[in-house]
């Protein structure tokens, strides 16, 4: 007997929670910062799997290795020892060429200080990664004028960041953070400075990446509304992974979130 | 599945370059200022030394010139509307050439010009003429040059000119070759003691330039070296940016060097320029106009104020070798905590 079509698509599209695919791996990492004589061990052996398309955020307090970490999954440092895949490739085994087509064409970054080039207008901020793909200037410009005008700032493309508001360069550097339609996006406290409705558009944005291009996105937050919609949340305490759990286990209404 | 960053073009980099000094204008004129300042004092200690040297060497020259010239007048009395023959007998000393100019000032009414040697020289009031017209009358003649030819047969017609006839060597060497006729010779020997202490002073001279123009190097090369370490040291996180965004570390040090020898550029040719004026109007206000415009040489200046470009230039380079390697090799995540 012949399945008819709609079972078949039901057997593909059902996911096996154990063969998802896993975009970042990271097993037994440890950083330690040397200062003189003085080790600070920033990370104390954090194992952890992203997996493609997921919502991932992290909380921890300041101090707690947090930024470590995401240093260390986005390929910004090397650690100590341990290992981090990003799309299986050991990250410690590429030089500084591939490592510099990673950063570019995989991953998107947000800072939490956004990090923007002042003497770059908003337009040459989202299209200078583009410009380091290789894309020709006149693609980056139209496509930098429609990724700024998607995060609501179409009118202000010709300012530099320094006349623009703090949430106004948060969307600019969440708008170069697309630039090159990464699979990956690390977002650092991405709506901290952006004002509630703001905050929320972004959110959405965030999570319409997530549902229509299936890129993965692992912010840092403490966001209530951000916590609510990611997949899974990891707590970071003392420089190891404290807890994971899905949004849906946790009590929001708990101190620990006010 | 991953691949190799594309390498950019240099216009990108110089497009980024020419944007961050026209946004940070007042921190890269600052720079500038810096090299300009360093290339400045190189090139006034370069040259006032020049200057000191030709002026002291001019106002030898013009005694010389004056003391020669009151030897001449004593022989021949007033030179006003006379004409005088001059035998040239090779190239012409500088000091030759001036005390002929200054026997035209005195008034003399002609030259007649008999050249048997050495390059031609322009002066006013001349006429050229044959030897026997110079030899065979009572006009003064005066023989100039080195005298490469002299001791031939042009002698002999010398020897058998008319007794009254005065003839003026203008060096000693002539004067003193066998079978010239006697004359008088108007330069002076100097005493063995007078040449120990030139050749001295002039030994000491050398060290003393040597050292100020080490001195001032390093002294320039410090100052440039500083002002583009603490620019490219400010942009760490900048650089870090650039990284995260998949700048290459080739166009990181792109980035600096275009920054350095833009900046090395015009700190240097403003530089050179205000420390070449800055010091010739020292010394003009010292040694008055007239002497440092009359010892001015042009060449040597210009190789020293080109010379200042270049090493302002080479220095700005150099000085980003550093930084900007070390930024460019930074972990973008060590690049981005950098705070200044």
């Amino acid at each position: 007997m012949i399945a008819s079509e709609t079972q078949i698509s039901d057997i593909f599209r059902a996911e096996d929670p154990l063969k998802r695919k896993c975009v970042i791996r990271a097993v037994d990492v440890k950083k330690i910062y040397r200062t003189g004589t003085q080790e600070t061990h920033a990370l104390r052996g954090a194992t952890l799997e992203i997996y493609k398309g997921e919502y991932l955020s992290i909380m921890g307090p300041s101090g707690s290795g947090k930024s470590t970490l995401f240093n260390m999954i986005g390929g910004l440092a090397k650690p100590t020892s341990g290992k981090v895949y990003i799309d299986q490739v050991d990250i410690a085994q590429l030089d500084s060429n591939e490592l510099a087509w990673l950063r570019c064409r995989k991953i998107g970054y947000i800072f939490q200080s956004y990090n923007l080039i002042v003497s770059m207008t908003c337009l040459e901020n989202v299209s200078l990664p583009m410009s380091f793909a290789g894309i020709d200037a006149e693609a980056a410009r139209e496509k930098a004028i429609s990724i700024l005008e998607l995060v609501g700032l179409g009118h202000r493309v010709l300012h530099k960041p320094s006349e623009l508001s703090g949430g106004q360069q948060q969307r600019v550097a969440i708008a170069r953070s697309l630039a090159n339609s990464p699979e990956i996006i690390l977002a650092d406290e991405p709506t901290a400075n952006l004002d509630l409705r703001t905050g929320e558009e972004m959110i959405e944005l965030l999570a319409k990446l997530k549902a229509e291009l299936n890129v993965t996105i692992i912010s840092a937050t403490h966001d209530l509304k951000m916590l609510k919609r990611s997949d899974r949340i990891m707590w970071i305490k003392d420089g190891a992974i404290a807890k994971v759990a899905a949004p849906s286990e946790i009590d929001f209404s708990s101190k620990e979130f006010h | 599945m991953i691949r190799k960053q594309v390498r950019l073009p240099l216009s990108v980099a110089f497009g980024v370059v020419l944007q961050g000094i026209r946004i940070r204008l007042g921190r890269s004129v600052v720079t500038m200022l810096g090299v300009a300042l360093g290339v400045a004092f190189l090139m006034s200690i370069l040259s006032a030394n020049m200057l000191r040297r030709s002026v002291s060497g001019e106002t030898a020259l013009r005694f010389e010139n004056q003391r020669m010239m009151g030897f001449l007048k004593v022989e021949t009395g007033s030179l006003r509307d006379k004409t005088v023959g001059v035998w040239q007998t090779g190239d012409l000393s500088e000091i030759e050439k001036r005390v002929l100019q200054s026997a035209l000032a005195e008034g003399v009414e002609k030259f007649l010009w008999h050249r048997s040697a050495g390059s031609s020289v322009t002066l006013a009031r001349t006429q050229s003429a044959t030897l026997p017209e110079l030899i065979d009358n009572e006009m003064t003649l005066i023989v100039v040059g080195n005298g490469q030819k002299f001791a031939t047969a042009d002698l002999t017609n010398l020897t058998g000119a008319d007794r009254r006839k005065l003839i003026i060597y203008t060096r000693k060497a002539l004067a003193a070759t066998a079978g010239a006729p006697e004359g008088v010779a108007l330069e002076r020997e100097l005493r063995p003691d007078e040449v120990e202490r030139a050749e001295r002073e002039a030994a000491v001279e050398k060290v003393r330039t040597v050292w100020i123009v080490v001195i001032s190097l390093l002294v320039t090369l410090i100052g440039i070296t500083n002002a583009l370490l603490m620019s490219v040291t400010e942009r760490f996180r900048e650089i870090g940016t650039m990284k995260c965004l998949g700048a290459l570390s080739s166009f990181i040090r792109q980035i600096f060097f275009i920054e350095s020898a833009l900046i090395g550029l015009v700190g240097g040719v403003l530089g050179a320029l205000f420390g070449l004026i800055f010091s010739t109007l020292i010394y003009m206000g010292t040694y008055g106009v007239s002497l440092v415009v009359g010892s001015l040489q042009a060449g040597p200046l210009m190789i020293a104020l080109v010379g200042c470009i270049f090493g302002g230039i080479a220095c700005s380079i150099l000085a980003a070798i550093y930084p900007a390697t070390f930024a460019s090799r930074m972990v973008p995540a060590t690049a981005l905590r950098t705070n200044i």
